[in-house]
């Protein structure tokens, strides 16, 4: 468990639609700061650094990693976010994805030069 | 070098492959009678010189003998909408997404190059995207100097959504 890791919370509020829980070493703020803020139940968690993908909150809870966006279960539909991640790895140089996917489906994005 | 800040101008010129992709876009979705074209980053007007219909261009440095392309700061030109008027552009990256919403309130279509990136940030839900080409590693600086600048690029056919519209994921 790393609860006392330093970390900080870019932009949007902890609670929201969707956030993202990011270590900082600066950050005076510790992860159990902000567990109590949101209910785990409803969100999607997932991994944004090196393979992302979908985690669970004990995943979460060990912070492995340097960084997690997390997506409200009731806003946002799984299945669209994986079929986007699964893309994105799939083309690489792009950001990892942390915030909701564009509607667009990536299926029909035309790679040109393969 | 390697500076990075706002006043950094990007100069990268459009290879000709790449304007006859952004025109064979243009030919398949554009869907207004075009009466005038906008470019708003021309720099060396190699997509003006593929205009068959009146224009406007613009740019911060455009090449000396380009009397055609006014110099300016195209984000900060105000510039009125105008029906028929129809975008193709090859903005600089860093503000790629800012030169295309502006165009988009001046014109009814937008055909552009974009970084890769661009697909995830742009604003969908004001915006309809009809196709998305995404050119990996593409060499930039093709009709150039011969010194690869290669760069994963995207070419869109952008519009204002309409009525009616509604993207395969959206709910």
């Amino acid at each position: 468990m790393s609860l006392k890791t330093n970390h900080m919370v870019n932009g949007r509020p902890v609670g929201g639609d969707y956030f993202k829980l990011m270590y900082a070493r600066k950050s005076n703020k510790k992860l159990e700061d902000y567990l109590p803020l949101f209910n785990k139940e409803d969100y999607y968690i997932l991994k944004s650094t090196y393979h992302q993908r979908l985690v669970t909150y004990d995943d979460l809870l060990e912070f492995k990693y340097a960084c997690y966006v997390l997506f409200k279960k009731d806003l946002y539909d799984i299945d669209k976010i994986i079929e986007w991640v699964d893309y994105l790895k799939s083309i690489g140089g792009v950001q990892y994805l942390d915030k909701p996917t564009p509607p667009f489906n990536p299926k029909k994005i035309k790679i040109m030069n393969k | 070098m390697n500076y990075k800040g706002e006043d950094r101008l990007e100069k990268f010129y459009t290879p000709t492959e790449l304007t006859d992709a952004l025109f064979k876009l243009k030919d398949k979705f554009c869907d207004v009678e075009i009466t005038e074209y906008l470019e708003n980053s021309a720099g060396g007007g190699s997509i003006c010189d593929r205009f068959d219909k009146p224009y406007i261009a613009f740019d911060i440095q455009p090449d000396e003998h380009r009397d055609d392309i006014k110099e300016c700061d195209y984000l900060k030109e105000k510039i009125e909408y105008k029906k028929g008027r129809v975008a193709i552009i090859n903005p600089p990256f860093q503000k790629g997404l800012r030169f295309l919403y502006k165009s988009l309130e001046e014109c009814d279509w937008s055909f552009c190059i974009l970084s890769q990136n661009s697909i995830l940030n742009l604003d969908y839900i004001k915006y309809w995207v009809e196709e998305i080409q995404l050119w990996r590693n593409y060499n930039f600086n093709k009709d150039g100097d011969g010194n690869a600048c290669k760069v994963s690029i995207t070419l869109m056919a952008v519009r204002k959504r309409r009525e009616g519209d509604k993207y395969e994921f959206e709910n």
